[in-house]
């Protein structure tokens, strides 16, 4: 069913930070081009003094600590899934055995390194949710992709039922729950073998969601449309973005400063 | 009204009764309100877990090629970006942890994701061109092509992606790693993907049934 553990990623913490101010533009942008470092980091080192850079970014956001270490929880698994797999399977310079297990130098540091990554990958991550409510990051995606209105993309649309949607999709996966409960308990098997018979309990749940996903959006486009969405060519904000000095030089200090670790620390 | 422009054949009421005089406005809403649905069930699809017993069964392709029968071409693509666009604005709607977040993108699954879009896109595109070449409501059969085409788009672009991503990582040549993705990304999912394609069509078709008693009635 559905884990409700996944749900803590995504989390908006309400504050009053320089990082809670800060424009989603700018953050977004800096975590598409932190992500994409992080990749072009081989050694533990240059992950390291990233790490130190993100210590002071997460000093900067005011939300409590353990919050965000609350979603590393989630990846554990994998974390651990892809260390081991890197240090058993590196061939290289043999430094510890047992058995028929042999872990190599380079398969340490390869492990420490692939998961090193999804860490700090998910640490980022957390960190741009938790101080960036979603009604930022759609109002911030759709700045960044309006060059794409001359692909004749509805992009202010897009970002329409994007935040609209950022609503909607909690609720509808609650009640989809829900929906497998009950129709369990009426006594729909979802584990029988025999595949007709597990279709056709698929089905039952199939079709309960469909009535309930498309009531919820017909009231939801009567709404839409008594507010008169689409009546006029152009809609304007209530917030309107914009970007201030000490903001951009803030960004771009913390991004020239990794791509300096790129290239001062040794790999 | 014609039958021509407006793909999305779920009618919730009679539209001029309830709507009255702005008719675009109406479309429009009518139009991005079937936009919305699909995209809260590819989302619900993704993270709804059917706990069967050989192996985890999700209905999120089955979303996919259902939102192009139903929406077109157009609008079943979408559907497919705001879908996604919801999880890079951090709500967990991905299938794999972390759930969301701009980096899942750039992931070794991430290809999927796109092939989503062109999947709904390639499947709406097909049962457009039936329905002019036809002239007629498409049957189950057409349905049915259509869905095929559609998954079949959704892996060429998600097995290229993998093949890309697996050479990056591990340094073997370009051809070898498009046969790994061949072997991990696409043939586990070949039967069951099939089975969707069809599922999916044989509700495309009721759906329209219904739609169309509704209309009527």
């Amino acid at each position: 069913m559905i884990d409700d553990k996944a749900m803590a990623i995504g989390q908006y913490i309400p504050g009053r930070s320089f990082l809670h101010k800060l424009d989603p533009r700018l953050k977004i942008l800096t975590v598409i081009i932190w992500t994409l470092l992080l990749f072009s980091y081989t050694s533990g080192w240059e992950l390291l003094a990233f790490c130190a850079l993100l210590l002071i970014v997460l000093a900067a956001a005011r939300v409590p600590v353990f919050s965000i270490l609350k979603s590393l929880k989630v990846v554990t698994v994998i974390v651990v899934v892809t260390f081991m797999m890197q240090a058993l399977l590196t061939p290289g310079k043999v430094i510890f055995h047992w058995a028929f297990l042999n872990v190599t130098d380079s398969g340490l540091s390869n492990g420490i390194i692939y998961s090193g990554r999804i860490l700090v990958l998910v640490v980022l991550l957390s960190i741009l949710t938790a101080t960036t409510p979603p009604i930022g990051l759609a109002d911030g995606m759709e700045s960044l992709l309006r060059p794409l209105k001359a692909l004749k993309v509805p992009v202010g649309r897009v970002a329409t039922l994007i935040s609209i949607i950022l609503m909607f999709i909690p609720d509808i996966l609650e009640q989809s729950r829900k929906l497998i409960r009950s129709q369990a308990a009426k006594g729909a098997d979802f584990d029988s073998w025999n595949l007709p018979g597990r279709l056709k309990n698929i089905t039952f749940l199939l079709t309960p969601l469909f009535v309930k996903v498309f009531y919820r959006a017909d009231a939801l486009g009567t709404a839409m449309y008594s507010r008169c969405y689409g009546s006029a060519e152009k809609r304007t904000r209530l917030h309107p973005l914009k970007i201030g000095l000490w903001e951009t030089a803030a960004a771009v200090a913390l991004t020239a400063l990794s791509i300096i670790i790129k290239y001062v620390i040794p790999g | 009204m014609k039958h021509q422009k407006r793909w999305f054949e779920i009618p919730s009421r009679n539209e001029s009764e309830v709507y009255g005089a702005d008719l675009r406005s109406a479309r429009l809403v009518t139009s991005l309100t079937g936009v919305m649905a699909f995209a809260t069930l590819s989302a619900v699809g993704a993270r709804l877990i059917i706990d069967t017993k050989p192996v985890p069964f999700t209905l999120q392709v089955f979303f996919v090629l259902l939102a192009g029968m139903l929406l077109g071409s157009k609008l079943g693509a979408l559907s497919q970006v705001i879908y996604i666009g919801a999880g890079v604005a951090g709500i967990p709607v991905f299938a794999a942890p972390p759930f969301a977040g701009i980096g899942y993108l750039a992931g070794p699954t991430g290809g999927y994701l796109i092939g989503f879009v062109l999947g709904a896109f390639v499947t709406g595109l097909v049962v457009e061109k039936f329905m002019t070449l036809k002239n007629r409501v498409p049957s189950l059969v057409m349905y049915t092509i259509s869905g095929l085409a559609g998954v079949t788009a959704l892996y060429a672009t998600g097995m290229s992606w993998l093949a890309v991503w697996i050479t990056a990582v591990k340094h073997n040549g370009f051809s070898n790693s498009l046969a790994l993705a061949w072997k991990t990304g696409v043939v586990p999912f070949i039967l069951v993907d099939t089975l969707k394609a069809a599922g999916a069509a044989i509700f495309a078709s009721g759906a329209r049934l219904a739609g169309a008693r509704f209309a009527r009635s």
